[in-house]
């Protein structure tokens, strides 16, 4: 794939099932635009939930630009991303770095006393992701480059056998087990 | 100078008992034994306390559950679905469980209408079973919301009441032996449904609550509330052990 000419990179953004107008109003800029052909990306795919805000540039500096506000399951669309934008809910979060995505997060710095701010700072303390701290135009400009060349540690696998481990200990028997789970 | 004062104390004394015994010698018996019954009840809630804030910090309590006639083991399990984030984050943790031993049942708010959808995909997705069958493998319970958010507190006493009340008819008509929760409001009425079931029936009872990924600092307010009562109290980020020093880090959850 980096062996094929011209840009061929996808950017997916999602703000969840809520709305984030001023995220899409940062990047559906002509300069937002001109900085995703300079590094490399062709198209660029948005999920805008509830907003009001709905894009407007189709297309810009050979990057075509497509949105939709809800779909049943995002999982193609991170599937197929290079770099994923998302507000910063953890359910987001999660799924990209399961799918082993790199990952902007951008803060909505207009929600007060918002935990999920948490988690986002957490993660990005971990090097596990990049966060902007406000979805202003150029704080994006800047922060798009870092998360797409940044270092990033991967997110370790999940697992639960501590958890299944603490259950047993409680109840005698182990929550999960090679016997038949059927009946 | 003692003997003229003798029988005037003796005369007092027995005037008075006898003017006890006629009018309230059945009150105050009655009285007595509400006072015992009282005294009882205050002993068993003090002693049942203690038990359960001991409990926590130390996994010596004996296991739960029941064997069947068949050698089975059952454990009875309740499980708090929120709503959003909590019930994906719930559901992760028990989708893999053994259903023939770990009888859920899943308590959801009025309100939500999704949770269910999600566990049935759930289990087509992980465990390849149909989705119709999550009727055949759980039941479901349904209680009225404790609190909307944003609203207005007076109006939240009447209806926290209301699923207490709920909750407690759930509770007492089929008790479960675990309860796992993770920070849903309606886990708090649930979860004292749960253990005064256990402080008036004798059935001994885990509390496992799992603090939501999202609490990466301090503990979420159903977390504050159950975090001296719970048999466990699992976190899903290391610093928060540093704080609360009885929760446990288990590792990535999700």
């Amino acid at each position: 794939m980096a062996e094929r000419p011209g840009p061929t990179k996808r950017l997916f953004l999602t703000v969840g099932t809520t709305s984030f107008d001023r995220l899409v109003d940062a990047v559906d800029q002509i300069t937002f635009l001109d900085k995703l052909a300079a590094l490399g990306f062709s198209r660029f795919i948005m999920q805008i939930g509830k907003g009001e805000r709905e894009p407007r540039v189709a297309s810009h500096a050979g990057v075509s630009v497509e949105w939709f506000r809800f779909k049943p399951t995002l999982d193609d669309e991170i599937r197929a991303a290079d770099l994923i934008i998302s507000h910063a809910g953890a359910g987001s979060i999660l799924e990209a770095l399961r799918a082993q995505k790199r990952l902007l997060v951008v803060i909505n710095d207009a929600l007060m006393d918002n935990h999920q701010t948490e988690v986002a700072e957490a993660m990005h303390d971990d090097n596990y992701l990049t966060t902007a701290t406000s979805p202003a135009p150029d704080v994006l400009l800047t922060k798009v480059e870092e998360a797409l060349v940044r270092p990033l540690d991967p997110y370790p696998p999940c697992d639960r056998s501590k958890f299944y481990e603490a259950i047993q200990r409680h109840t005698g028997v182990p929550p999960v087990g090679s016997d038949d789970t059927q009946d | 100078m003692e003997d003229p004062h003798l029988p005037s104390t003796s005369s007092g004394s027995s005037s008075t008992g006898s003017v006890s015994s006629s009018y309230s010698l059945p009150l105050l018996v009655v009285a007595n034994l509400a006072l015992v019954v009282l005294l009882a009840i205050c002993l068993r809630a003090v002693t049942w306390l203690f038990k359960r804030l001991a409990r926590g910090s130390s996994d010596a309590s004996p296991p739960v559950g029941r064997v069947c006639d068949d050698g089975k083991r059952i454990v009875k399990t309740m499980v708090v679905l929120g709503s959003g984030g909590h019930t994906m984050e719930m559901l992760q943790l028990v989708h893999q469980w053994r259903f023939d031993v770990y009888r859920i049942t899943f308590v959801m708010a009025e309100t939500d209408h999704t949770s269910k959808q999600k566990l049935g995909k759930l289990i087509h997705r992980t465990r390849h079973l149909p989705e119709e069958d999550i009727e055949r493998l759980f039941s479901f319970r349904v209680i009225p919301r404790s609190r909307e958010v944003g609203q207005p507190w007076l109006s939240s006493g009447w209806t926290s009441l209301v699923s207490l009340w709920a909750s407690v008819r759930m509770v007492f008509d089929d008790p479960p032996d675990l309860v796992l929760v993770n920070g849903p409001g309606t886990c708090i009425p649930v979860c004292c449904a749960a253990l005064l079931h256990e402080l008036v029936c004798y059935h001994r009872k885990k509390l496992v609550f799992v603090e939501s990924f999202c609490r990466v600092k301090s503990l979420s307010l159903s977390g504050r509330l159950l975090y001296p009562l719970a048999d466990e109290f699992i976190v899903s980020w290391e610093a928060l052990t540093h704080r609360y020093t009885r929760a446990k880090y288990l590792g990535v959850l999700y």
